[in-house]
């Protein structure tokens, strides 16, 4: 993913690469940490350490690996940010409110908050490729091809890290289930 | 290699809904979150034109420091991200902001940042009376009033401009509704141009460029149309 850097762009080559960058893939960065678990409060700021990183690497990133590079600073902000915040147990008003739909009432935008909550913990307990593979397939819709063009990676390994994922992410749906409300 | 048929079609119970949540998260960033975000970076584009109202650029540092305030100083934040309001919306505010008896712009003045460029001193005009200061709370009660004073208005449209500031675009349209819904409203431009930052946030871009283009047909003023064009993310004519 990462090539030598050389030879180098001038600055304003730089800049202008940047700026499409964050124009192509500031979306796609939003809603991966939203669904990472990075509250709407933060996302402002971890958005902005997401394409930080991506700025200070912009030299090593080659070309048609952006995405790839992307995403994956996408996840590694997301889980230093959940970290950081202490893993509140609480998912208050604000986080329901971002999903907030007019067909919803307070209740249901609040259950489905907890959910985007509940999800983004069972993420966290997979391993990072598994947890890409997962985030690209189930949410994103991307197909295997695509994700293994995306990650340079053979299909073989898409197919069985997304195998993995759908293991653990059933597993850990099954264990919620069997524990009383509010046990972690 | 055939691809899977994804959980979401498949599963059932707890795990539909956890990805069912997940799935309906905002697809897209809010309008100001790129901005903002290439000026943090510094490849910020400073507006070649338009030198008598403020930059786009200043418009990003402004909203980073009502930001940076937070949500207790809403009104800064949601004011001066709009540095050139409709003149019939900053007038209203400040007839609403004289009127003692029904008394409520949500201004928080100590807060407030001074003023960078004269494009914002409407925007930043301190409340005339304390009295003012300590009616604010009041309208941030959930309106019922079928006739809303035009203070309350005001503090709905706020209300409104916060939710999507925070990256909350349903919310947003969701006050707008409410604000909609209102026998006589005085602010329906200010509304429906946030009305197009909000879906458009809220990734309809379709349905946010058809209203823009609505709005465009009886426009007057040329600010306001190039704010509902750059909200829709419409070319200039």
């Amino acid at each position: 993913m990462l090539v030598p850097d050389f030879p180098r762009p001038s600055p304003r080559e730089r800049d202008e690469r940047l700026r499409e960058l964050v124009r192509e893939h500031l979306d796609f960065v939003w809603r991966t940490l939203r669904r990472l678990g990075v509250a709407p409060s933060d996302l402002q700021d971890n958005v902005q350490a997401v394409f930080s990183v991506v700025a200070d690497k912009l030299p090593q990133i080659g070309a048609g690996s952006e995405k790839s590079f992307v995403f994956g600073t996408a996840l590694r902000v997301a889980s230093h940010a959940r970290r950081a915040r202490q893993r509140k147990r609480e998912t208050t008003l604000e986080d329901a409110g971002s999903l907030y739909d007019p067909g919803l009432d307070p209740e249901q935008a609040l259950e489905r908050a907890q959910a985007v909550e509940q999800l983004a913990e069972i993420l966290q307990g997979m391993d990072d490729g598994t947890r890409a593979v997962f985030v690209l397939f189930e949410l994103e819709q991307l197909t295997m091809a695509e994700i293994a063009r995306m990650q340079q990676l053979p299909l073989g390994t898409v197919a069985s890290r997304l195998r993995r994922a759908r293991e653990y992410f059933q597993g850990a749906v099954a264990d919620r289930r069997l524990k009383p409300e509010g046990a972690a | 290699m055939k691809d899977p048929t994804r959980l979401i079609n498949t599963e059932t119970g707890d795990a539909l809904s956890l990805l069912r949540a997940a799935s309906q998260v905002p697809a897209a960033a809010p309008p100001h979150v790129l901005g903002q975000t290439l000026g943090a970076l510094g490849v910020g584009t400073v507006a070649p034109v338009a030198m008598g109202a403020a930059s786009s650029f200043t418009v990003i540092k402004a909203l980073a420091v009502g930001v940076a305030i937070g949500a207790g100083a809403s009104g800064v934040a949601v004011k001066l991200s709009e540095p050139k309001p409709v003149a019939s919306a900053s007038a209203a505010a400040r007839s609403a902001a004289s009127d003692t008896r029904r008394a409520a712009v949500p201004e928080v003045p100590s807060l407030r940042p001074q003023p960078a460029e004269p494009a914002h001193e409407e925007a930043a005009e301190p409340a005339p009376t304390p009295m003012v200061e300590r009616a604010a709370p009041t309208v941030r009660a959930p309106q019922a009033a079928p006739a809303p004073s035009l203070a309350t208005e005001i503090a709905q449209l706020d209300r409104a401009r916060q939710a999507l500031a925070t990256g909350q675009p349903h919310q947003a349209l969701a006050i707008l509704d409410e604000h909609g819904r209102q026998s006589t409203t005085q602010l329906g431009p200010e509304a429906s141009l946030l009305r197009v930052r909000a879906l458009a946030a809220a990734g309809k871009r379709d349905a946010a460029q058809d209203l823009a283009r609505r709005l465009l047909e009886s426009a007057t003023d040329a600010r306001y149309a190039a704010r509902l064009r750059e909200a829709a993310g419409l070319e200039s004519p």
